[in-house]
């Protein structure tokens, strides 16, 4: 690969990442720059909101050593603006911070991106990582944290696995085009970020398997060893708010207990379901 | 009646009337009584007494009698003697209400109710052979005016002959007066007894009311509400003390509480903040070290070494924080235990997996042996913190076994589920025994840290052991090994509802009981 095309796909790539599921780039366009990234081992500009400057100064000496382009903020109040201006591939969001704290810029920027976001926490308490998931963070690292560790939760949240050639999943009244990274139900485009697409991807690519969270954890977030299962519970809970036509009762990603998920019979759906539900 | 209750399943009110009841019961049947005897024994005196006299006289007037007719035939003698005699029954007022006149040759009866056999063999012993007036009192015959009778015997000596004369006395006055005597005191008994039931029945309620009430306030306190308060005195007796000493007691205590309250949410705040503040430095500090640890290579040889042993101290460093942080939060009771169905077998066999590498690496055996006969190894748990419990004593064994064999054990039985970890290893002093679950005691202060222990392990197990309701016991024998064993209560397995027949066998194939809900 020539170095003048990497640097025309880092830009091309860098601003449409995030936004792809919600405005559908020109799906060939887009699949040939993945691949690309892919292949030329593209890293990316990462986003690091965090007030302790010595740990920002020694992210960014890791991040530049493994090739990423840190962007520096140092409050809460300033992070969606430098969101906004740098356009960033990732977010590195520490939770306590001075000014607006990460759980709210967690939920602001969900309102308007899908952006990859992890989360730095120094707590361990479950409460706060579970509110921090549920906020949006799609992972988490808990400080203190080894480069490695850190370097590879980034990758596995910007990594990309493309299928050969276009796929489409249909299952329930949903469609799911891989490619063009879009989904619709009754033919409505639904919002999911990357990682919830992927999530929803995974589960449809085979339906009625049972996928327990560890597997979900190895193929959605890139776990290698045990992760925290938590992290698919609260996802689950997420993609299903937006695709459910009951959240609290779901048809489409079904909780096999003391196993894992998996996308349900639609014979299950058409025996309980409501009525009304095919007239949609 | 009594009996069946223990007197203390009764309640106060009930004890107090009950025993009142009891001493004034008994007071009346001592009083009634000793009155009934008293009454008695007068009656009887004076009726014995006026008998004597009466006897006595007829006796003198029949000696005399008979001491006239000696002209006159035996028999008509003695009817002489009965007619004058028994001319008493019929007096005005009559003491005696018959007779018997045993003469010479005849006995003589005014009513046949009374035979000379009916009488009492002593008296007519006394009368017959020792000459003198006795009595007796006996039953009287079936059909007599009263239930007793006073019978007076005298001798009556004549030359004419001997007689004996028998006066039967009814005892109906007597019997009648001491009947309404009694009844008299059953009537007056039963009235003070309900008289004295109510009385103590109103008054002890009266007492109790204040005490009931201090009662229900100090309920009311116990089941956490710390703001309740006995009324405000308004007399200044015992009760109004009482209330008073009791309010302020209530309110020291409140304040108290308020203060552990306050206490213990600063240290769980405490932690929490030295857990924050630690960790941002410490990423900065890992990830430095990371980075210098990796570009050693370029490092004159000292610089080298002091990177590794940054690198590996900084390990140790950050495992000793974990471990106290988590100490930390046991001891500020923020730990909360949130139970999923767990497996025990599928878990140890995960751990026995991790630790393989470094069970390898000391030539020491693991072995994992699971027992179903008597039902799954399921416990409600949370899996991290029991995969931390068993790796640090699976851990623990291996590092104390050289070339050996560690076993280890889950069984279900009965509502517990039992996991053992032996080991073949140096085993433990009978004297450490005692304290191995202490934090930072270390059974042998020379022993090589081979495995980097905290001295925080055991105590975190313990705790975490605890924390699910469970116990952790060990038994050791020098130069034979140690023996860990954990036991958990038991969770019973889920029943295996129908599954949408439909779905077909998951292609995995891993998970024959699928059970889909919301």
């Amino acid at each position: 690969m020539a170095p003048e095309l990497v640097n025309e796909v880092v830009v091309v790539v860098s601003e449409g990442r995030g936004e792809v599921s919600r405005f559908g780039l020109q799906r060939d366009i887009l699949a040939r720059l993945k691949r690309g990234s892919e292949v030329i081992g593209l890293k990316g500009r990462v986003l690091v909101v965090d007030d302790d400057p010595s740990l920002g100064e020694m992210l960014g000496i890791v991040l530049r050593q493994e090739g990423f382009e840190p962007v520096f903020v140092r409050s809460g109040d300033q992070a969606i603006a430098a969101f906004h201006q740098a356009k960033p591939d990732l977010v590195l969001l520490d939770l306590m911070l001075p000014g607006k704290d990460g759980l709210e810029i967690c939920r602001e920027l969900r309102l308007e991106s899908g952006v990859p976001i992890v989360m730095l926490t120094a707590k361990t308490d479950t409460v706060d990582i579970v509110l921090g998931l549920e906020s949006g963070a799609d992972d988490y690292i808990t400080k203190p944290f080894s480069a490695k560790e850190l370097v590879a939760r980034i990758r596995a949240r910007l990594r990309r696995r493309d299928t050969e050639g276009a796929e489409t999943l249909r299952f329930h009244d949903m469609e799911m085009d891989v490619m063009a990274h879009q989904v619709t139900k009754r033919a409505k485009p639904v919002n999911l970020t990357p990682l919830e697409f992927e999530l929803l991807a995974t589960l449809a690519r085979r339906p009625r398997q049972v996928f327990t969270r560890e597997v979900l954890l190895e193929q959605v977030w890139g776990y290698r060893y045990a992760g925290d299962t938590r992290l698919v519970n609260v996802h689950v809970q997420r993609l299903r708010a937006k695709i459910e036509d009951d959240p609290e009762n779901p048809r489409i990603v079904q909780t096999v207990r003391g196993v894992g998920y998996r996308i349900g019979p639609e014979a299950a759906t058409g025996e309980v379901g409501k009525p009304d539900e095919q007239a949609g | 009646m009594l009996g069946r209750f223990a007197p203390s399943r009764l309640d106060l009110r009930a004890r107090v009337v009950l025993f009142t009841s009891l001493i004034v019961v008994a007071s009346l049947l001592l009083l009634g009584t000793a009155l009934h005897a008293l009454l008695a024994k007068s009656l009887f005196t004076q009726q014995l007494d006026q008998a004597n006299a009466e006897v006595e006289r007829l006796r003198d007037q029949a000696a005399a009698t008979l001491n006239g007719s000696a002209d006159i035939s035996t028999t008509q003698a003695r009817q002489r003697v009965f007619d004058q005699l028994s001319s008493g029954t019929s007096a005005p007022k009559p003491g005696f209400t018959a007779i018997i006149l045993v003469g010479p040759e005849n006995t003589q009866r005014s009513d046949d109710r009374f035979t000379l056999e009916s009488i009492p063999p002593q008296l007519i012993n006394a009368v017959f052979t020792r000459s003198e007036i006795a009595y007796v009192y006996m039953d009287a015959p079936p059909g007599s005016e009263s239930r007793r009778t006073l019978v007076v015997g005298a001798p009556i000596r004549s030359p004419q002959g001997d007689y004996e004369a028998y006066f039967f006395y009814p005892m109906r006055f007597q019997e009648q007066t001491l009947g309404m005597l009694t009844n008299f005191l059953v009537i007056v008994g039963v009235g003070l007894l309900a008289a004295v039931v109510i009385m103590t029945a109103i008054s002890i309620g009266r007492v109790l009311k204040p005490i009931q009430r201090a009662r229900d306030v100090a309920e009311a306190i116990a089941s956490g509400n710390l703001t309740a308060r006995l009324p405000e005195a308004t007399t200044q007796d015992d009760f109004g003390r009482l209330a008073e000493s009791f309010n302020r007691m209530t309110e020291a205590l409140a304040q108290k509480i308020g203060e552990l309250e306050n206490v213990s949410s600063l240290q769980a705040r405490f932690v929490s903040d030295v857990s924050h503040e630690l960790r941002t430095p410490l990423a900065t500090v890992r990830m430095a070290a990371d980075y210098i640890h990796a570009a050693r290579s370029g490092l004159p040889p000292d610089a080298q070494r002091a990177a590794v042993l940054l690198e590996r101290e900084l390990e140790r460093f950050e495992n000793l924080l974990e471990d106290l942080l988590e100490i930390s939060r046991f001891d500020a009771g923020v730990i909360a235990l949130d139970p999923v169905e767990v497996d025990l077998a599928a878990l140890l066999d995960e751990v026995v997996d991790a630790l393989d590498a470094i069970a390898h690496g000391r030539r020491v055996r693991v072995t994992l042996h699971v027992d179903r006969s008597q039902g799954p190894p399921l416990v409600a748990a949370d899996p991290r913190r029991l995969d931390r419990v068993f790796s640090n004593l699976v851990k623990n064994a291996i590092e104390h076994t050289h070339d050996g064999h560690v076993k280890v054990g889950v069984a279900r039985r009965g509502t517990d589920v039992i996991v053992s970890v032996e080991d073949e290893g140096e085993g433990i002093p009978a004297e450490d025994l005692p304290h191995i679950f202490e934090r930072f005691y270390r059974a042998d202060v020379h022993r090589a840290r081979t495995l980097g222990g905290t001295g925080l392990g055991l105590a975190i197990a313990l705790e975490n052991v605890n924390l699910h309701k469970g116990s952790v016991t060990v038994t050791s024998e020098v130069a034979r090994g140690s023996a860990f064993t954990v036991v958990l209560p038991a969770m019973e397995p889920p029943g295996k509802p129908a599954t949408d027949d439909d779905a077909g066998p998951a292609p995995s194939g891993s998970e024959p009981e699928v059970v889909v809900g919301g």
